[in-house]
């Protein structure tokens, strides 16, 4: 008897209660009793994720729990049947994705409890948020715990949907709304490639002569799917090319809608006028995660697909640099760290693209902790000063809101990447050294070099929010009374103590083996989460603890970090004027960096604005005015109307033995007519 | 069993029925009649059914339960045609109260 079905289906079970509660029975409950509800849905999954886990390390030592529900699709008879089941498997990568995401998610929900209570600014809608919040959580454990390609893209899509209503909370707000609904189009656009992906790999096993849609399958497979091979069409220069490199490239694209990646990036910058909950939510361990979890689910097709890795590695390098720019420039502190999302993610698609997916899910573990904790901890931050967003209104409040500049620079020292004793640092020493050993990537040096300033952009940026908003000279509003400024409340406080404590901690469990042997002495197997995952990844890159020059590498990323954060300090705390003149120096690079490198109107421009003029000219006034209604809609009334007020009028006698002789009459004529042919 | 009906004579019987039924509603006027008539068809088809069901019992393979397959369903019709008839009875006195006659020539005010 396992529970792993019981892992989505109480987030899920959560969803439909608060859905019904809203849309059938009309009853709005308070922030504290729905958000009792959903915390209490997702903590039963981090338990139910636990006993499973533990149930996974046990002695019995199986490779994966498979709960398997039922069966959901079947098609075609015998040998050649399509049969897919509802089932779920709990292997160490699903194990890792599931105490993760509600670990994290229900440590933000009870932020969000805190959060959403003195909330009086908008339309209160307590219990729409953890409706959405318990349909994201639900969606994207079904979809690290599914266990086929069918599963996982139906939960792709509702994890799209989940993120739209999440993002657009506070709907009456176009600006929101737009943004949550470039999300929405450009992840459908994703869904479809991820379909495409899929479809490409089945119809190479099916040519081979089996039809599967399994993980576990399609990896014992994928000797045929890298020998397999589709025609490039002409005008792409024709030849061959293996299936393995078309399925990659189009999970690439779906990666890059969901997670912001370069040039699709741009969306994420925007979409940040939602709850901060909801926001550490899509950040940390849903949206942008779930392209992280697909892309190590399917390391073994991007080991036999280089040009899709090499694809990989240089849009996250190059997500990670310009990101970093880009959050560097903000004056919104939400929007400094959603660039700093998308560049954070971009880092993991590195070690992705050289073949090092545990790193990467370190990345996203890392990132979860760190990114989940300065988001809260910012929010107190904007909470306690009337939601004043802008970094340069804000100074010095660090020495009114102690406890959370304690969180604060937890946070900042974990993505800054500067000490050895936190998550994020280790996270991002791995991909680097994974990176520098890797030299078969094309452009190999170019690659390590925008690495290396991506890293160091980053701990700038993130080192110039802490700056600018707890030190310095305070510059908060006049509205604000500063003796009244405070730490927030206790269940928001918990929440950031309890993701701090992670962020220390989670370094522990990823610690490459060359720091372990320098920190502690004799310690076997230190980077445990590599060992644990080791069974459901295929590691295309060699291992780099112990090669020659993976100190220097090691040593670089360390360096770099620390090069980032001590200027940001400098300049921002001491050498105001020398600021200025930097930036005005720079004038062009910094505007074009302000307004996000123009990335979201220029993909509002490429996927939306065609759509929308389509819609209106073409299909509103042609297909719309004239075909369906002109032509179907009054057309058909005309015809009928014609015939009924005639001819047709006559037969309505309203004599009921008329009516019965022709029934009979009818029913005869069916009879004689049936008879006559099925004698042939 | 040996002297039980065949299904030759059962369904010639039906047909008889029915035929009976049919001509009753086309011939007669008064509406409580036609009713009477249409309740005679109905039967006519259910003891169709039910002999049908005993003879292809065990030969078509859908008919497992022993040959019940028609029995059930001509009682289910049963079932429904009382209540049919039960409504139709009331709108037969309906119409009788209100018009005083049941001859269904003079009742044309639906037509066109």
């Amino acid at each position: 008897m396992t529970s792993v079905r019981f892992i989505p289906a109480l987030p899920l079970l959560a969803a439909l209660f608060h859905g019904l509660m809203i849309g059938v029975f009309r009853r709005n409950l308070s922030a504290r009793v729905a958000g009792a509800i959903t915390v209490g849905s997702v903590a039963g999954a981090l338990l139910l994720s636990v006993v499973s886990f533990a149930e996974l390390i046990g002695p019995t030592s199986e490779d994966a729990i498979v709960d398997r529900v039922g069966t959901w699709i079947g098609l075609g008879i015998g040998s050649s049947a399509l049969v897919v089941d509802l089932s779920l498997r709990f292997d160490p990568l699903a194990a890792v994705m599931c105490l993760l995401i509600t670990g994290v998610g229900s440590i933000s929900l009870v932020y969000s409890v805190g959060d959403l209570r003195g909330d009086e600014r908008e339309d209160r809608g307590e219990q729409r948020f953890f409706a959405f919040a318990s349909l994201l959580l639900g969606a994207m454990l079904l979809l690290v715990l599914a266990d086929d390609f069918v599963l996982l893209i139906a939960a792709w899509s509702a994890v799209g949907v989940a993120t739209w209503w999440l993002l657009g909370f506070w709907y009456r707000d176009d600006a929101r709304v737009r943004a949550a609904t470039l999300a929405f189009v450009l992840g459908r656009i994703g869904d479809a490639a991820l379909i495409g992906a899929f479809a490409v790999t089945f119809w190479a096993l099916a040519e081979a002569g089996s039809y599967e849609a399994g993980f576990v399958a399609l990896r014992q497979a994928s000797p045929t799917l890298a020998a397999a091979t589709l025609e490039w069409p002409v005008w792409l220069g024709g030849g061959p090319v293996p299936v393995s490199e078309v399925a990659c490239l189009l999970v690439l694209l779906a990666i890059a809608t969901k997670a912001g990646q370069l040039p699709l990036t741009g969306w994420l910058g925007e979409a940040i006028g939602a709850p901060v909950g909801a926001l550490v939510l899509v950040h940390t361990v849903t949206t942008v995660a779930a392209p992280i979890y697909l892309a190590t689910r399917l390391s073994f097709l991007f080991a036999d697909a280089p040009f899709a890795s090499a694809l990989a590695a240089w849009m996250g390098v190059t997500t990670a640099f310009v990101g970093a720019l880009v959050s560097c420039a903000q004056i919104d502190v939400l929007r400094v760290l959603a660039w700093s999302t998308a560049s954070q993610i971009g880092f993991a698609f590195v070690a992705i693209g050289v073949g090092a997916p545990t790193a990467a899910i370190f990345q996203l573990i890392a990132h979860a902790f760190h990114k989940g904790l300065i988001l809260m901890a910012m929010g107190a931050v904007i909470a306690a000063i009337g939601l004043e967003r802008d970094l340069w209104r804000m100074g010095n409040l660090g020495s009114r809101l102690w406890r959370t500049r304690i969180d604060v620079w937890i946070a900042v020292l974990s993505i800054a990447a500067a000490l050895p004793i936190t998550t994020g640092f280790f996270a991002l020493e791995q991909i680097v050294v994974a990176a520098g050993v890797d030299d078969t990537l094309p452009g190999h040096f170019v690659l390590i070099a925008l690495l290396l300033s991506a890293a160091s952009a980053t701990a700038f940026s993130i080192v110039r929010v802490i700056a600018l908003s707890l030190y310095g000279d305070t510059r908060i509003p006049s509205s604000v009374r500063w003796d009244e400024l405070e730490d927030p409340g206790p269940l928001i406080l918990w929440s950031m103590a309890a993701l701090a404590a992670l962020t220390i901690g989670g370094a522990l469990i990823g610690m490459p083996q060359m720091w372990a042997d320098l920190l502690f002495s004799d310690i076997q197997n230190a980077n445990s989460l590599q060992h644990f995952l080791a069974p459901s990844v295929v590691a295309a890159g060699s291992t780099p603890d112990g090669q020659a020059g993976a100190w220097s590498y090691a040593g670089l990323a360390a360096l770099m970090g620390v090069l980032g954060a001590l200027p940001a300090f400098w300049l921002y705390l001491q050498r105001p004027r020398m600021l200025a003149e930097i930036t005005s120096r720079i004038g062009w690079l910094h505007r074009g960096l302000l307004r996000g490198m123009d990335l979201e109107p220029a993909l509002h421009r490429l996927f939306i604005a065609p759509v929308l003029a389509l819609a209106g000219r073409w299909l509103a006034r042609g297909v719309e005015e004239r075909v369906i209604e002109g032509l179907t809609l009054r057309g058909s009334a005309r015809v009928v109307q014609s015939l009924a007020g005639g001819w047709l009028r006559s037969a309505q006698t309203g004599s009921a033995m008329l009516y019965i002789a022709a029934t009979i009459a009818v029913g005869l004529g069916l009879l004689i007519f049936l008879l006559h042919a099925s004698r042939g | 069993m040996t002297d039980a009906p065949g299904l030759d004579r059962l369904v010639a019987l039906s047909l008889v029925l029915f035929a009976l039924g049919m001509i009753g509603v086309l011939w007669r006027r008064n509406l409580l009649l036609i009713l009477m008539s249409l309740q005679l068809m109905m039967a006519a088809g259910q003891l169709a059914f039910v002999a049908f069901g005993r003879a292809w019992a065990g030969v078509v393979d859908s008919v497992s339960r022993g040959g019940s397959d028609g029995q059930v369903v001509a009682l289910a019709a049963l079932v429904v045609g009382a209540a049919q008839i039960v409504v139709g009875l009331a709108i037969v006195i309906a119409a009788f109260r209100n018009r005083g006659s049941l001859d269904v020539e003079q009742a044309r005010a639906m037509r066109w």
